[in-house]
């Protein structure tokens, strides 16, 4: 059979389009799952409180090699705890000498698998530790970006990186080479208040660890956000791992989940919406009013607030609040893709991690009466 | 880095960033247990309840030296520049009293605002989080 040189092309650009396509996102080829069979009505939470601290009380819990890490964002400090509460050590701590971290807050923070950790200033400064907290490396982030500042603000193309910046509330993950990260954009030509920002913009960062390097931002918001400029006062993703190939995306005001691999490509959604959510969202449609419009959102409105995925038990939690009422925030569990659980928990309450047997939460600080306390649980 | 000035400010979106502010090199008297104090704060959060917006809040933190040695403050690191602070003295001597006053510039927030300051200082415990809570109309 011969081919000509034109066939040959044209089977070619064919295989550009395709592969472009699937690179920018295949929402709309995904066939949806929202299979329930509810195994749980309630879960038992059991209270847990830490050994007494100096601490800011500013801080959260991190769960890595059967260990409670209180990771205290103000002072810099890193304490361990064992699964029963009991301190062990403390580690880290502001300051310039060898082993602590010369800056001012711990905006974020994660554990990678092999135990290292690995901390972010508010520089887009980065430290990495061992296991035993001894400082492996650090470097600054490195975004490629050479643009001008009125390079910047004259081109603002949601395909590059110098568009984007960490979003700090967020969560970050990963793998022994790569962290992942939701990004947003603040320019002022584009952000969450203009209607394109929905259909453009890039929700996700992966950085190599060894380095600092930035390999791309990529990724989009889910079609609920195309046409809808309301919901784009929640726009934004959290993001985990179930592989190291595998991530998991969610949207605050989606009721799906996303399987998707690293270039974005999606196999899967699935997921249910939550009880008693409110979510007559309300935008602005100026940049000025964002702030204040998006924490009356917040307090208001129901939201997905965090996804969480076990490897242990191949579980998936996913929180949401439901509405400025509810004395409740809601707790979804997922085996498997199907919903097996959907509980009332405390407001505010996320899952951290597994250490068998138990399930750990988020901290819950009181500062008055200098406790932190958690909460643990089993499913069972 | 040229980047990071030219973005917009969604403060809501993203925490409060300051610009490269680094903490001051530590004396190595800090690290050494014949230098340590002890510091007490009598207050550490003050509570403005709802304020209007462009408005300074004054927030005023005492401390006594309860140890034997001198008390050397070495920073006082507030959260970010909406926020500045005075020291009543560097070095207190033991007993002695002292105040850290923050004042916080309301001019761009809006609704609940919590901010910290952080004191380091040369102390067995060596951080103090100061607290300034307000609700901006």
């Amino acid at each position: 059979m011969k081919i000509s040189i034109n066939q040959i092309f044209f089977v070619l650009c064919i295989g550009t389009l395709i592969s472009c396509k699937s690179k920018s996102n295949n929402y709309s080829t995904l066939s949806s799952s929202a299979a329930s069979a509810i195994q749980y009505k309630t879960i038992n939470l059991d209270t847990l409180k830490l050994d007494s601290v100096h601490t800011s009380f500013v801080g959260d819990i991190q769960i890595s090699k059967n260990n409670l890490y209180y990771i205290d964002r103000k002072f810099c400090y890193v304490f361990k705890f064992n699964p029963q509460g009991k301190y062990i050590n403390r580690y880290l701590g502001q300051g310039n000498a060898k082993n602590e971290l010369p800056i001012k807050n711990i905006t974020m923070s994660a554990f990678l698998p092999n135990g290292n950790s690995l901390f972010l200033g508010t520089n887009w400064d980065v430290f990495i530790f061992d296991t035993n907290f001894n400082k492996l490396d650090d470097y600054d982030i490195n975004w490629h970006s050479r643009a001008s500042k009125e390079q910047m603000a004259s081109n603002p193309d949601p395909e590059k990186m110098y568009m984007y910046s960490f979003l700090y509330f967020g969560n970050m993950v990963a793998t022994n080479t790569k962290l992942y990260f939701p990004v947003a954009s603040q320019h002022a030509k584009f952000n969450p208040t203009i209607a394109s920002y929905g259909k453009e913009t890039r929700i996700l960062g992966e950085m190599e660890i060894a380095n600092g390097y930035v390999d791309k931002v990529f990724g989009r918001l889910s079609p609920l956000y195309h046409n809808n400029l309301n919901t784009l006062v929640f726009g934004y993703a959290m993001v985990d791992l179930r592989t190291d190939k595998d991530l998991l995306v969610a949207f605050p005001a989606d009721p799906f989940m996303y399987i998707a691999d690293g270039d974005f490509v999606l196999s899967k959604k699935f997921g249910s919406e939550g009880r008693e959510m409110n979510t007559k969202y309300v935008n602005v449609n100026d940049t000025r009013m964002f702030h204040q419009n998006y924490k009356q959102e917040t307090s208001k409105k129901g939201y997905y607030t965090f996804i969480k995925y076990v490897p242990e038990t191949q579980t998936l939690f996913r929180g949401y609040h439901k509405n400025g009422q509810s004395a409740t925030d809601g707790l979804q569990v997922y085996m498997d893709d199907v919903l097996i659980a959907d509980v009332d928990v405390p407001v505010n309450f996320r899952v951290s991690g597994f250490i068998a047997p138990y399930y750990y939460s988020n901290s819950f600080s009181n500062e008055d009466t200098e406790e932190i306390k958690l909460y643990r649980f089993m499913l069972k | 880095m040229r980047r990071k000035y030219y973005l917009i400010v969604l403060t809501g979106l993203f925490s409060c960033q300051q610009p490269a502010t680094k903490t001051p090199k530590q004396d190595a008297a800090f690290k050494d247990p014949a230098y340590l104090t002890e510091l007490k704060f009598l207050n550490t959060k003050v509570e403005f309840g709802r304020v209007p917006r462009d408005t300074n809040l004054t927030a005023r933190y005492l401390f006594v030296n309860t140890g034997k040695k001198p008390l050397i403050i070495s920073s006082v690191l507030p959260d970010c520049m909406c926020t500045s602070y005075k020291l009543s003295n560097k070095i207190t001597k033991p007993y002695d009293t002292g105040s850290v006053v923050l004042t916080l510039s309301t001019k761009e927030k809006v609704g609940p605002v919590q901010l910290y300051s952080t004191v380091m200082a040369n102390t067995t415990s060596k951080m103090y989080a100061l607290k300034i809570v307000a609700n901006v109309k």
